[in-house]
């Protein structure tokens, strides 16, 4: 269990960042965070992983606590993090080193290594990327082969920080269904932080800051709903997903769970509303 | 016309990222010029302004080089697709001003010129003595567009304004943007988001494949050749084809976004 108990989190002489979030995911849980920026969405994220300390309250990692020096590096080998910024996270020279290298500082021996390497690089569609030099990909480019450098870890919870902000239409649907498809093989755990509800519509349950504290809490069907009380101005398909849900009451529980908001998704959901006006199929 | 793009070439290691482009964009509209991840969206909008030199062909900009040593530039600004890189002033308001101080901008003028900007990209004025590296990325992408349109460009070019930006602040873009666009101001906007086109638009322009297609007006590239399926039409609109082909009546040929959740919702009733 990733688990947050009042945590709260100001920066060097400035205002409090994060105020009093309690959370928990478990293994095999899916959690969305959304927020406008600067609603201290990044710093959660690293508070998660031990990358910052919280002024008051505790982060625990399977009963690991984050303030504990002994802990952080067993801390970080549970909690893989997927930077914002790509260019934060890369280091190596090529794809194929860059994902290579989180397994190979796990102390791996060089057959499971390449194993993790050829894996990820399937898993994600990138084999072409393989010897590139990873400073020469295309944001979108970046952006991938940081998410699939952390699952190559094998890590028990997975934070995706806006990883895919930079990518477009269905290079998102493709990662989100690798992300689904390594996560339903590995039981892990996910935090996504988002400004989408099409890609986090993956998960079970979401969480909204504001201000850094949470104005939104619950299962991610009562979100569209919710965004729409609020006033947020939504666009796309999840203005279509909030607008069928307010004419056709419990409309979101038609549509697929478990994969990101997609037309072919909501397509779906409308031609079981016409076959079965009353009804409502269950998603799985 | 404004901008006049003639057989552009461009590569990197000698893979071409354009080959023989010839285009020209319109004064007073907001092009969208739409492309998968890596297709060489960045590599145009340098050329664009003047930072890269094409390497066969040519560029004019109201009808000079912008690479060229008296190019007024003025006319053409970027906004950087990741902001930090054009960053390095200590408050938010020394990065907004640096363009309008640099062109000789009255004090009085640039005060004004940095709360009008800061205004326009939804931030509050409290942000002035901040420092913008202590900003979100979504802060500073605000931060940056802010600071190129500080300067009133003629023209501006846009690279993936979208990435990062939260409801409000994307909303806040589209108006910006259409706010510019009547006082005269010409949009070239670079994304991947292709849902954009459901907000705002005139124009679009299509790459893949070192090719650029367009500019052609926004309802000929959804509802024109080659259909629904090309590989730039949004997924809202995909969602439409889908839904007719399965019975679903829909009613005229909406693109916007608001349009076209009234015709969703009125062909379920």
């Amino acid at each position: 269990m990733l688990e947050l108990r009042n945590v709260s989190f100001a920066y060097p002489e400035g205002p409090q960042v994060v105020r009093n979030v309690s959370l928990s995911v478990g293994r095999g849980s899916r959690l969305a965070v959304l927020g406008e920026n600067g609603g201290g969405k990044t710093t959660l994220a690293h508070l998660m992983c031990g990358l910052l300390k919280p002024v008051a309250g505790n982060v625990l990692v399977d009963g690991l606590k984050a303030e504990d020096p002994d802990a952080v590096l067993d801390i970080r080998r549970r909690v893989g993090l997927v930077f914002q910024d790509p260019d934060d996270q890369l280091i190596e020279t090529t794809v194929e080193r860059e994902i290579g290298f989180g397994p190979r500082n796990l102390g791996l021996d060089p057959a499971e290594v390449a194993a993790r390497v050829d894996r990820a690089l399937s898993v994600f569609a990138i084999q072409h990327l393989r010897r590139r030099s990873c400073h020469l990909l295309s944001a979108g480019e970046k952006q991938t082969v940081t998410v699939a450098s952390v699952f190559a870890m094998q890590p028990d919870y997975v934070v995706l920080d806006e990883s895919t902000s930079l990518l477009d239409g269905r290079a998102r649907l493709r990662l989100v269904a690798s992300v689904e498809r390594l996560l339903a093989e590995t039981g892990a755990g996910l935090v996504f932080i988002s400004m989408r509800l099409e890609d986090v519509w993956m998960c079970d349950r979401a969480l909204l800051l504001k201000g850094g504290s949470i104005a939104f809490e619950g299962d991610k069907a009562a979100l569209p709903g919710w965004l729409r009380d609020q006033g947020f101005p939504l666009t796309g398909l999840s203005l279509l997903l909030s607008r069928l849900d307010e004419v056709v009451p419990g409309f979101v529980h038609r549509v697929a769970s478990g994969r990101a908001l997609s037309a072919a998704s909501l397509a779906a959901a409308l031609a079981d509303l016409a076959d079965n006006p009353k009804g409502g199929a269950a998603c799985p | 016309m404004p901008i006049a793009v003639e057989h552009l070439g461009f590569g990197y290691d000698g893979a071409a990222v354009v080959e023989d482009v010839s285009l020209s964009i319109g004064q007073g509209l907001v092009h969208l010029v739409f492309g998968p991840t890596g297709c060489g969206k960045t590599t145009l909008a340098l050329l664009l302004v003047g930072l890269l030199r094409p390497q066969k062909g040519r560029i004019l900009v109201d009808g000079a080089d912008p690479a060229g040593k008296h190019f007024n530039r003025q006319s053409i600004q970027l906004a950087f697709q990741f902001p930090e890189v054009q960053m390095f002033e200590l408050t938010v308001e020394k990065e907004i001003s640096y363009g309008p101080r640099n062109f000789g901008l009255a004090s009085g003028a640039i005060r004004e010129r940095c709360q009008w900007a800061l205004d326009c990209v939804g931030l509050s004025a409290d942000f002035l003595g901040r420092d913008p590296h202590n900003l979100s990325f979504g802060e500073r992408r605000k931060v940056a567009l802010a600071s190129a349109i500080a300067v009133r460009p003629a023209y501006l070019i846009l690279d993936e304004p979208l990435a990062g930006l939260d409801w409000t602040g994307r909303r806040s873009l589209v108006a910006v943007i259409e706010r510019l666009k009547a006082e005269g101001m010409t949009a070239v906007i670079l994304t991947h988001e292709t849902d954009l086109v459901g907000e705002v638009g005139d124009m679009v322009l299509a790459m893949a494949e070192a090719k650029i297609s367009g500019p052609r007006p926004v309802k000929d590239f959804i509802y024109g050749d080659p259909g629904p399926d090309g590989p730039h039409v949004p997924e809202f609109i995909r969602l439409l084809r889908l839904m007719e082909s399965s019975g679903f009546r829909i009613t005229g040929r909406p693109h916007r976004i608001e349009d076209v959740a009234r015709a969703v919702v009125a062909s379920i009733s």
